[in-house]
């Protein structure tokens, strides 16, 4: 299903980075499952790495305890959906009393792919982005950003059950998640130009291609973490 | 922090030559013997003179001095300063296990056996001391592989006397700790056997169990190439009970030795052949005695046949989805990859 990936984690300007990034693979007895998953820490201080890293731990230990429960009698999307809502609701809550109890905002924004078989699920709270790459580059989903700042976000405010996009793997070359320190100064057709047509074939191609974009957001004067990963599919 | 004149000079007689390793409680430096010239490791611990991280190292070398085992390193000396305690050991050279994992796993099951049977025959040689002595801490980390292949265990810090009722506070490392290590209950030598198994089951799946789900990999899980006996040895040591793992690691180490995956390879792979073969067999000798009832016309035999292959499809299909539950869902896992800059696991009171 996935050929390789390559990932991007860079500090930036800033001294620690908020961001986490989970990638797992597991062979089941139906077939592949993938997830790949992107926080952007959000705590506004000091501990926007405590958030994003709690919710990847937490996701990671889903995908491998809870997520076979719900496959192993077959593929049903809307199974997939209500438990990780369960979970995201849970982190939610366990993320908003810390922050509580502690006087922090501790929230972080995600987005989350999950390829079983052919399918592919989208889960996206807050600003992080995910594009797929093949004949041309398309978002997959939203950005909750307004003047007030990021809608749905995990673990601030009150719970919103995150964007959904689902479809199926046919056809689609490669995915990018990216947080938004990345999407901020590197546009869609920056993207394009590093990823886009048959340009990435080996793993090389595509650390190389996200350096270089990671290089140009700083150049242009990004001054946050940026994360990335790229999936390439059969 | 060191200076640079320590970095030269450090209590008299040693030199430091360079920084090995780092942990929670100190540092551990590469250091010269000024007369001697010989390497020695020297571990050091800050802080003030009554300091907790000072005296666990004074602990750590009232607890190693006793030993006498060529997989356990000697202590030589222990020196006290101003504003540090100093232990020097005997220097290991090689790489830590989790290096030589990282870069070789998943190993061969003949060598990640060897290296078992070598952790088995230090615990065996610590469950035997009186009083015993669990070590608390068993992980590739902890563990050296010489360029000869020998592994010496390091680090006593966390080792402890068991006395079967203390109680002691939870501590490990998450995924090699044995459950009740984390929950604060009784630390007897199956703990050290526990722990002993996740390194094992590492090694033969290249799953690490310090990261999620935080378990070592159990089962079926591990692939078909390993042998049914390490299936069962990984499944026995890792139970949550501990009464029901290997007493001590004398008794691990006699299952280990027990082992022969290349002859059970063989033997498995003899029964495979020989059942396909019977199988065949009866299949063939169903058809022919079909035909012959039927006068030699193959028609009815190959309907029979359909038919009969149909239902044992749909018995399977039923069979399978009654019977196997979500435990032997995943066969492999790869990749495994979080990074975060987070410390620990958990948050708050969770926080490990």
């Amino acid at each position: 299903m996935v050929l390789f990936y390559s990932l991007l984690y860079e500090r930036g300007a800033r001294s620690i980075n908020q961001d986490s990034i989970a990638l797992h693979r597991v062979m089941t007895r139906s077939g592949e499952v993938i997830m790949a998953l992107i926080c952007d820490g959000m705590g506004g201080e000091d501990r926007g790495e405590l958030a994003s890293g709690y919710l990847t731990e937490r996701l990671s230990v889903w995908f491998y305890d809870k997520l076979p429960a719900v496959l192993y009698r077959g593929f049903d999307r809307k199974r997939i959906q209500r438990c990780l809502q369960r979970e995201l609701f849970t982190v939610h809550e366990k993320l908003r009393t810390y922050g509580v109890d502690n006087h922090l905002r501790c929230g972080t924004t995600m987005t989350m792919l999950l390829m079983v078989e052919k399918n592919y699920i989208l889960f996206q709270s807050g600003d992080s982005m995910a594009c797929s790459i093949g004949r041309d580059i398309r978002a997959l989903v939203p950005g909750h950003k307004n003047a007030r700042g990021v809608e749905r976000c995990i673990g601030i405010g009150s719970f919103k059950a995150p964007y959904i996009n689902h479809g199926s793997l046919f056809g689609r070359k490669a995915f990018l998640l990216y947080s938004d320190g990345f999407g901020d100064r590197v546009s869609r057709d920056d993207i394009w130009g590093a990823l886009g047509g048959k340009r990435i074939s080996k793993r090389e191609d595509a650390d190389r291609a996200l350096k270089t974009l990671a290089n140009a957001g700083l150049r242009r004067g990004c001054r946050d973490n940026m994360s990335a990963l790229y999936l390439k599919c059969r | 922090m060191l200076n640079n004149n320590d970095n030269v000079e450090a209590a008299g007689r040693y030199r430091m030559l360079k920084k090995l390793g780092e942990g929670g409680m100190g540092e551990v430096w590469l250091a010269e013997h000024s007369s001697l010239h010989a390497l020695f490791a020297v571990k050091k611990a800050y802080g003030e003179k009554d300091g907790i991280a000072r005296r666990c190292l004074r602990c750590e070398a009232e607890r190693m001095k006793g030993l006498n085992n060529r997989h356990i390193p000697y202590p030589v000396d222990i020196l006290e300063e101003d504003n540090s305690t100093l232990l020097v050991m005997e220097y290991v050279e090689g790489i830590t296990l989790e290096e030589y994992i990282r870069k070789n796993a998943p190993l061969d099951e003949d060598e990640a056996l060897a290296i078992l049977r070598q952790i088995c025959g230090i615990l065996a040689y610590l469950h035997s001391e009186s009083p015993q002595i669990v070590y608390r801490d068993i992980k590739p980390s902890n563990l050296m592989i010489s360029p000869d292949g020998e592994i010496r265990l390091l680090d006593f810090g966390a080792a402890v006397i068991a006395d079967g009722k203390s109680v002691e506070d939870a501590f490990g490392t998450e995924g090699y700790a044995a459950p009740e290590q984390l929950n604060g209950g009784i630390i007897r030598c199956e703990t050290d056997v526990y722990s002993a198994a996740a390194v094992f089951s590492y090694m033969l799946s290249a799953a690490d169990p310090s990261r999620p789900p935080f378990h070592p990999v159990k089962g079926k899980e591990l692939g078909r190439f390993i042998s049914r006996s390490s299936i069962k040895l990984i499944d026995s040591c890792l139970e949550e009970d501990p009464d029901r793992r290997p007493a001590n690691g004398g008794a691990l180490l006699e299952l280990v030795s027990g082992i022969k995956p290349g002859r059970e390879r063989i033997c498995e792979q003899f029964k495979g052949h020989l059942y396909r073969l019977f199988m065949w067999m009866l299949v063939a000798a169903g058809c022919i005695m079909l035909m012959l009832r039927y006068g030699g016309d193959p028609r009815p035999v190959l309907e029979i046949s359909v038919i009969i292959m149909s239902l044992a499809a749909l018995v399977w299909g039923i069979i399978r989805d009654e019977f196997f539950d979500e435990n032997g869902f995943i066969l492999q896992r790869s990749w495994n990859i979080m990074i975060t800059e987070k410390k620990g696991r958990g948050i708050g009171e969770d926080q490990s």
